[in-house]
């Protein structure tokens, strides 16, 4: 069988190329629709630790929270907050707006707790 | 006595691949492409080394003992994990593709850091308990294409000027 110098670059090694390219770029489109199908995050509202609401972020909409106090809880571009309360201290609605997975808006006064789902995006990578 | 020689050889070929993965740490590679894991792979030219003038069995018992003398010499066990399922993804990968006779030196180079990389990502997913690490694979891909080649490159070089001395040194010659 004849055979080429091992050590030159030959047409078969652009197969090589063609075959990690076509890796990377299948990846990252794999990737790409994954990110956007898991896009769509929901805010659960927990009162006194039960699961009382869930709301998508994709759907602007409110919802009143009836506890000791009242949290309306308003979905809107994506994002949540807690735009009125009638809760003594008021740190719900100082939390602002929020829309990431992961973080969340507390009223202690009202036993209320908003979480938006998901696994929490990482913050940093050390090593 | 060919298995002393080997014996000696595959020592030889231990320690340049310490010296190698020392080495690197020069290039700031990651100045260029600010991304972890992003790197040469010079000491993969060593194990292709040994897979084109020993033998698969030899260039993995080397390939083995570099990974765990490097992370003893200047590692962590995480890294340790990483270069081990790293290094023999590809080992299994040059093994194979060397015996296809599409691929040169070159092809097997870039095969090879492509595997590398990828079992980099399993042992980080394995770590992390994380699938979130796979989505860093395609940007390694892209960058293994490049350093792959350039290893390449080197070995080529290096392996023309010394095929003929390692030849003589173990028998038998170089297949291909």
């Amino acid at each position: 069988m004849p055979q080429t110098n091992p050590f030159s670059f030959r047409k078969g090694d652009l197969l090589a190329v063609g075959f990690v390219l076509a890796a990377a770029i299948f990846l990252t489109l794999f990737f790409w629709l994954c990110y956007l199908h898991t896009d769509a995050a929901v805010a659960r509202i927990y009162l006194n630790g039960e699961l009382v609401q869930e709301m998508p972020l994709d759907v602007d909409a409110e919802y009143t929270v009836s506890g000791a106090y009242h949290n309306t809880v308003t979905v809107k571009n994506g994002q949540v907050s807690v735009t009125a309360t009638d809760c003594p201290g008021g740190d719900c609605h100082r939390t602002g707006w929020i829309a990431s997975a992961g973080r969340r808006i507390v009223c202690l006064p009202n036993h209320m707790e908003l979480v938006i789902a998901g696994e929490a995006s990482v913050d940093a990578v050390v090593g | 006595m060919e298995k002393t020689k080997a014996l000696a050889l595959s020592a030889v070929l231990v320690a340049l691949a310490l010296a190698l993965s020392y080495l690197e740490r020069l290039f700031p590679l990651q100045l260029l492409i600010p991304l972890p894991g992003v790197k040469l792979g010079l000491a993969n030219i060593v194990t292709m080394m040994a897979l084109y003038f020993l033998s698969a069995k030899p260039a993995f018992a080397i390939l083995v003992v570099r990974c765990l003398l490097g992370s003893l010499f200047g590692g962590s066990i995480s890294g340790l994990a990483m270069s081990i399922s790293g290094g023999i993804c590809a080992f299994v990968v040059m093994a194979l593709a060397k015996r296809l006779p599409v691929f040169s030196i070159y092809g097997v180079s870039i095969l090879g850091a492509a595997a590398h990389n990828t079992g980099q990502v399993l042992a980080a997913v394995a770590l992390l308990y994380s699938l979130h690490s796979f989505a860093y694979l395609p940007f390694l891909l892209f960058v293994s294409i490049g350093s792959g080649f350039l290893t390449g490159a080197v070995s080529a070089a290096g392996f023309r000027a010394f095929g003929a001395i390692f030849s003589k040194a173990v028998s038998p010659s170089p297949k291909r």
